[in-house]
């Protein structure tokens, strides 16, 4: 047997549904995608924003340098009043090493706070910035050497950093947003994309069910119309192997019948003929037996091939519904075992009679064979129709079995074929009834067989 | 009526059939004769008129059905089908084609001669009974065993004038299927109904002046027939 080729598929994985797997496999999707979106879009914002402010820091200081520079030229020159006159915005500070001290505006950073490899950097005459903590948040420090002269300038970046903030958070909630959605769309699509399944799985049922001529409408889609046409020429051929197996069945058994029919014959020609001599009456007392027997099992067999030759559809006739099955019920027996209830004697119904006959002549013949012989046969008012109890003095059926004996070639009995039970399940079927068996009160088997009627 | 000087002709082409009915009916006190082919029967037919025809319908050189019309044409025997199954098509086709009855494989002897002594059973008065029935324009005499419609004779079969008589005596009541395959055909529960219904249909063709519109042979919806006049 084959399975569906699922090579990304383990054990486990395995146990989860198609479904399910699909649902799954569209909401990674979902969550993936933003989140790679974001990240990406995170980094190159915040990329390109702390590289304009740091370009517009190094502009502002330079340009500062340039204007220390020029006034620090001049003759004896108030270095603090030289930084406050620079341009500036007002949260940021400016610090200045000019002959060996620390200047700074009013707002100044100690220059101790300041990270000392970057102090001995610019010190050393080298132009740096560096984004670094301070005690009040995220800043970006230039320090530009000017003429023996250090110029450093703090710029703090806690505007930047909200901003860094909100937009993480946004793509945050974008994000999340888009994975929820993704779940969701997942789950539709899942069942939308499996949707087409539900008519292969009802039609599998079917199939399964016995339904043999069930097959799959096109459904306009390519792929579909692929599993269509291969489901549909599995059940073509399914059909028709159990057609062949029913018409080798009933060929077989008709040649078997004339055969039959020719001994049962003759049987009954020697029967009605003068006595035979009396160690041959044992004998053929047996053989006429096993001659009835087995064309029993013969016509059943027949009966089973008789749905794929044509004959399935009903002959619905008018009867009197507890007359009928008194007069199968009582030839069957040989004696009058027939109780029709009063409500009933006159009921007609339409029935096909043939099949009607049939399935009494076998619950009566199960109950002589198999269930030491019927009790009675009774029939009573159910709905437009009858209910038939066919009851038998035999072991009863166990629980267990109660459905399978209605199934062909279910006999544990030695005798029997298994095929009876069966067709008055499909005889009783064909009509709108139904067929069960229980126990009968007082020990023995009850089988009941529903005949709703007309109309119902 | 005793079986005695009552002539059977069989046609089958499977001899353990012929064989073994012939050895039954022989052995019930009927004239048995036998053939083959639809040829070799027909051409016993004219030469030894029988009194019953058992007709198979699977022969050889022709279907049994066309047989049963060529039969039909010429006489008013009474033919019995033998049908291998109760296959509806097979039944009703039987039957359309004039069969006066039908019978399914497998045949025992002794159902076999129930039906043939039920369709050579007449139609003859019963004990104090009227032996004329008139339903307007047809008179059916029983004894007589023939029907005039305005004085004309017509050309019913044994098993046609049975099925009108039975519905004349019950003098306008309904007639259901049962009770006609009970009293025409000698069935008893397991008779199968369209055998009425056919012959029903073939009377109406022979006694009704439109048949498609039938005055005397009236259809009781659910329950059977009844003659009116």
């Amino acid at each position: 047997m084959t399975g569906f080729p699922r090579p990304w598929t383990d054990g486990r994985w395995r146990r989860v549904s198609l479904r399910t797997r699909v649902e799954l496999a569209l909401a990674a999707t979902a969550v993936l995608v933003p989140l790679v979106l974001s990240v990406t879009v995170w980094t190159v914002v915040t990329g390109y924003v702390v590289g304009q402010r740091e370009r517009a820091a190094l502009a502002q200081a330079e340009s500062n340098v340039t204007v220390v520079g020029s006034a620090l030229e001049r003759p004896e020159p108030s270095v603090p009043d030289v930084l406050e006159g620079l341009p500036r915005a007002t949260d940021t500070a400016i610090l200045l090493r000019h002959r060996g001290e620390w200047y700074g505006t009013s707002l100044a950073t100690d220059p101790e706070a300041l990270p000392s490899a970057f102090l001995d950097v610019v010190t050393s005459g080298t132009a740096a910035s560096q984004r670094v903590e301070l005690g009040d948040g995220p800043v970006l420090l230039v320090g530009l050497p000017v003429g023996g002269m250090t110029y450093i300038q703090v710029f703090p970046l806690v505007e930047l950093d909200e901003t860094h903030r909100t937009l993480s958070a946004a793509l945050l909630g974008l994000s999340t947003a888009a994975a929820a959605a993704g779940v969701l769309l997942g789950r539709v699509a899942g069942r939308r994309a499996l949707a087409p399944l539900t008519p292969v799985i009802e039609a599998t049922r079917s199939i399964a069910a016995g339904n043999l001529t069930t097959r799959l409408d096109a459904a306009g889609d390519p792929d579909l119309d692929e599993v269509a046409r291969a489901f549909n020429s599995t059940a073509e051929r399914l059909q028709q192997r159990v057609a062949e197996d029913e018409r080798f069945a009933g060929d077989v058994s008709h040649e078997m019948r004339t055969t039959l029919m020719a001994m049962l014959n003759a049987f009954e020609l020697v029967e009605s003929g003068p006595a035979l001599p009396r160690r041959s009456q044992e004998p053929f007392a047996l053989l006429g037996r096993e001659l009835r027997r087995f064309s029993v099992m013969v016509e059943e067999l027949l009966e089973i091939s008789r749905a794929g030759d044509g004959d399935g559809e009903l002959v619905l006739e008018q009867v009197v519904i507890g007359e009928l099955v008194a007069a199968a019920a009582d030839r069957t027996a040989g004696r009058p075992v027939t109780h029709v209830s009063p409500r009933v004697e006159r009921r007609r119904m339409r029935v096909d009679k043939r099949r009607i006959v049939r399935a009494v002549t076998n619950l009566v013949h199960n109950a002589e064979i198999h269930g030491s012989g019927v009790v009675q046969v009774a029939v009573e008012p159910y709905a437009q129709g009858v209910r038939i109890f066919v009851d038998d003095a035999g072991p009863g059926v166990p629980p267990d079995r109660r459905e399978r004996i209605f199934q062909r070639f279910a006999t544990d009995t030695p005798g029997g074929v298994g095929l009876g039970l069966s067709i008055v399940a499909r005889h009783v079927s064909q009509h709108g009834g139904a067929v069960w068996v229980g126990d009968r009160p007082g020990g023995g088997a009850r089988f009941v067989v529903e005949l709703p009627g007309e109309g119902s | 009526m005793g079986a005695m000087n009552r002539r059977v002709l069989l046609i089958d082409d499977d001899p353990r059939i012929r064989q073994v009915l012939g050895l039954a009916l022989r052995g019930e006190g009927y004239t048995v004769d036998v053939a083959e082919t639809a040829a070799a029967g027909l051409a016993t037919l004219e030469d030894n008129p029988p009194d019953v025809v058992l007709l198979d319908v699977m022969l050889p050189d022709e279907d049994g059905f066309s047989v049963c019309r060529r039969i039909r044409s010429r006489s008013h025997v009474p033919v019995i089908m033998v049908t291998a199954r109760t296959d509806s098509h097979d039944v009703v086709a039987g039957l359309e084609s004039g069969a006066d009855d039908y019978v399914s494989k497998p045949l025992m002897a002794k159902e076999l001669s129930a039906r043939i002594r039920a369709l050579l059973r007449r139609a003859g008065p019963r004990q104090d009974e009227t032996e004329t029935f008139t339903v307007g324009e047809l008179t059916i005499r029983l004894r007589e065993a023939e029907v005039l419609r305005d004085g004309i004779p017509l050309s019913l079969t044994h098993t046609e004038f049975k099925l009108l008589a039975e519905l004349a005596r019950e003098q306008g009541g309904v007639c259901s299927r049962e009770t006609l395959l009970q009293r025409v055909w000698g069935y008893d529960y397991f008779g199968d109904s369209r055998i009425v219904d056919v012959h029903v249909s073939r009377l109406r063709a022979k006694v009704e002046r439109d048949p498609s519109h039938p005055r005397h042979v009236v259809t009781v919806r659910g329950h059977g027939y009844r003659l009116v006049p």
